[in-house]
């Protein structure tokens, strides 16, 4: 019986540990689960706010609002002669064709998750939008890894060498994140979850798990993002070491998607919450980014600059989420919208 | 050649990166546009434990008092042993590998024990020291507008917070290790009831303390060559000490206001009074520990010493800081009336594993605080 016990506890735990650290794996479990309705599918409060589904809280109300993305086609006076490749993450991820101006294709790539293939047209502009959730922007920064995920359609594995020898797919560094995700997050733990997270709201007045409360008590931030130090956080100070690999490699991408043959590389970092609603510590990431960038003609889409001065910074953003609301977003596809009409005037 | 290839490794890994940085600082002296590149090194976890113990047993068998080991898998096993590789503590090969080469049969007393400490550990872990993280955090990140009383509780906050969480990670590696039937030393005994740094230093990081005192400290001559050398080689020792823990001039001076305050202060001082005050000492000298920078640490020293008023936030609620002082209570009258782990009926073990299990989980802080010793 002891050896019995003993062999299921390494099978078990050699398993969890494989699927955890498997991109491939850990994508087909997550898939299945999410599916799931029962006991052993995922907690999901889609309706609130990815963070308030993180923070387990029952009485989120005062923090929960539904999604309003609201998409209207805008006004093409000129002619439809560009095609937009867009590599970015969940922030614009949903954004259809139709609300490009002058574009005849479209295609979006989400880091991480599906790669971007281009076939440039010579007889249209093409134009790639790289933008960046700006809790990402040092890790994304930190290495060339784009150069494999956004490349010519049916190109050979040429660049390889930026993905560990081509076997990052097999490998997922969140090893912690899936672990937590195959060891705990089942419907059937949500209610002591809840428990949790109500006894440490109501008395400590905290948000648990990886939610913080802001200051003013109005907003739910990742925590990673507000915390002292960390890749996330925006309050860390940046190291010129750190500041400057960002910016070399945000050379070494421009120039290498010109090459390419791109017609114009544009960069937009879209800030965090935190770096606008609570800024008193902001490490003022974006800011160098963009200077840094205006120095060298690289153009960028700049979301931050209008955030950070709107006299109302609290409505561009969803209270329980990561993420802006339709007003932010909107905000983003005027400035990005403006840059496709100048495009398509060329 | 096994210390040189084991210092090289260290050097590297760790200090290569401030090396430049410094000599990029001299060479701006005198040519202020010249960039010093830094290099992309990824620190090997647990560097500064293992290349350390793999010293010890190189040391220990050069001096004769350790037979060479002749099978290198259980020789992997001793620099590698995953319960303590991370973040100690740093063993000696005369402990360790016997046990090794011991057959361990399956004792339940020993997996109770096991389990009972690393339970403990988590709860010094995630229930006292992530919780005290979160006003400590909030102290050094609002250094400028705090009163220097919250100041003040920060940092002696900080000592609670270094202490539960570094004995908390040894308090669960000696217990896996111990559920396999493997006894590793002991690397904490009540460090704040010191009076004196000499008595703190023998009871916190003991494994650490302890390495540097055969392999430095006595080497040099120890305290047989007169007052003047004493000072001299234990200046070294705290030094060393400083920069083993990080590539950072904090930690250099740190290391060496711990040398000067050791090699210049009574050493037979007693009583409850003169424990307070090397609690307070200590407590002090953490902000160097803790900050990122000497100027930090500086301006944090200096708004606690200039007696002025503030912000008044804590980083915590008044009911969680009431919570935290008395968990901080707990913990050290648990740890100085009852210093072992093993509960004989299985009955009262299961419920000491249910209530912990409860606590350590409604009262636990799970914001993915990695451990301050794994950065070393």
């Amino acid at each position: 019986m002891r050896k019995v016990a003993a062999w299921f506890f390494i099978v078990l735990g050699t398993g969890l540990m494989g699927v955890s650290t498997s991109k491939i794996l850990m994508r087909a479990v997550s898939d299945r689960r999410h599916a799931l309705q029962g006991p052993f599918g995922v907690h999901h409060a889609p309706t609130g706010g990815d963070l308030v589904t993180m923070a387990y809280l029952d009485d989120y109300s005062k923090f929960c609002e539904p999604y309003g993305y609201r998409f209207k086609r805008p006004v093409d006076t000129g002619s439809r002669n560009i095609d937009l490749y867009v590599w970015g993450d969940s922030y614009v991820m949903e954004v259809p064709d139709s609300a490009y101006a002058h574009i005849d294709r479209y295609r979006f790539g989400r880091r991480d998750y599906t790669d971007l293939h281009y076939i440039l047209d010579p007889r249209k502009r093409n134009i790639l939008v790289i933008e960046n959730g700006e809790r990402f922007t040092r890790l994304f920064f930190k290495y060339l890894s784009i150069f494999d995920q956004v490349k010519k359609e049916a190109a050979p594995a040429a660049l390889v060498r930026y993905a560990g020898f081509g076997l990052q797919p097999l490998f997922n560094p969140a090893v912690n994140e899936n672990l937590e995700f195959n060891l705990f997050s089942y419907n059937c733990m949500a209610p002591v979850r809840r428990w949790k997270a109500d006894l440490t709201y109501g008395w400590f007045d905290r948000a648990s798990g990886d939610v913080t409360v802001s200051e003013n008590g109005q907003y739910l931030f990742l925590g990673q993002t507000v915390a002292p130090h960390g890749p996330l956080s925006c309050y860390e100070p940046i190291e010129a070491g750190e500041l400057s690999n960002i910016l070399t490699n945000t050379d070494s991408i421009y120039l290498h998607y010109r090459r390419e043959g791109f017609d114009e590389v544009y960069f937009s970092l879209i800030p965090n919450p935190a770096s606008i609603l609570q800024p008193a510590h902001y490490n003022g990431l974006i800011d160098s980014f963009q200077h840094y960038a205006a120095s060298r003609g690289i153009p960028v889409i700049d979301v931050y600059g209008p955030f950070s001065k709107s006299p109302d910074p609290s409505g561009l953003y969803r209270t329980g989420d990561t993420h802006w609301n339709d007003k932010g977003l909107q905000l983003w596809l005027t400035l990005v919208n403006r840059e496709l009409a100048r495009q398509s005037a060329r | 050649m096994s210390i040189v290839a084991n210092v090289g490794i260290l050097a590297f890994f760790k200090y290569a990166n401030f090396l430049l940085r410094n000599l990029g600082l001299l060479v701006h002296l005198w040519r202020p546009t010249a960039h010093m590149p830094a290099l992309d090194i990824i620190l090997p976890i647990g560097l500064s434990f293992h290349t350390f113990q793999a010293m010890s047993y190189t040391i220990e068998v050069y001096r004769g008092k350790h037979p060479p080991e002749r099978d290198f898998i259980v020789y992997a096993l001793y620099v590698m042993f995953y319960p303590q590789l991370v973040a100690g503590p740093i063993e000696r090969p005369q402990n360790v590998l016997p046990q090794l080469h011991r057959y361990q049969p399956y004792d339940w007393n020993q997996v109770k024990e096991g389990l009972a400490r690393m339970l403990w550990g988590f709860f010094k872990k995630v229930v006292i020291a992530d919780r005290i993280a979160l006003a400590v955090d909030y102290s050094f990140s609002h250094t400028a507008t705090q009163s220097s009383l919250h100041l003040f509780v920060g940092a002696v906050l900080y000592s609670f917070q270094i202490y539960c969480d570094f004995s908390g990670y040894c308090d669960i590696g000696i217990g896996a290790a111990r559920v396999m039937g493997i006894r590793l030393m002991e690397n904490f005994n009540e460090p704040y009831g010191a009076p004196n740094l000499v008595q703190f230093w023998s009871r916190w990081h003991i494994s650490l303390s302890s390495w540097f005192r055969d392999y430095v400290y006595i080497p040099l001559g120890g305290n047989r060559r007169g007052e003047v050398c004493r000072k001299r080689n234990v200046m070294v020792v705290f030094l060393l000490s400083g920069l083993w823990h990080g590539a950072n001039w904090t930690f250099v001076l740190w290391g060496g206001l711990h040398g000067v305050l050791t090699a210049f202060t009574p050493r037979k001082l007693r009583g409850g009074l003169f424990v307070c005050l090397n609690f307070l000492l200590v407590s002090l000298l953490w902000v160097f520990f803790r900050s990122p920078g000497i100027g930090t640490a500086l301006r944090y020293l200096e708004g606690i010493f200039c007696f002025r008023g503030g912000s008044s936030g804590w980083g915590l609620n008044g009911t969680e800081m009431v919570v935290s002082l008395c968990l901080i209570a707990v913990m050290l009258l648990r740890e100085h009336c009852w210093k072992g782990h093993l509960i004989g009926s299985n009955g009262k073990f299961a419920c000491y594993v249910g209530v912990m299990a409860v606590v350590c989980y409604f009262l636990g802080v799970f914001n993915e605080n990695q451990f301050i010793y794994f950065q070393f």
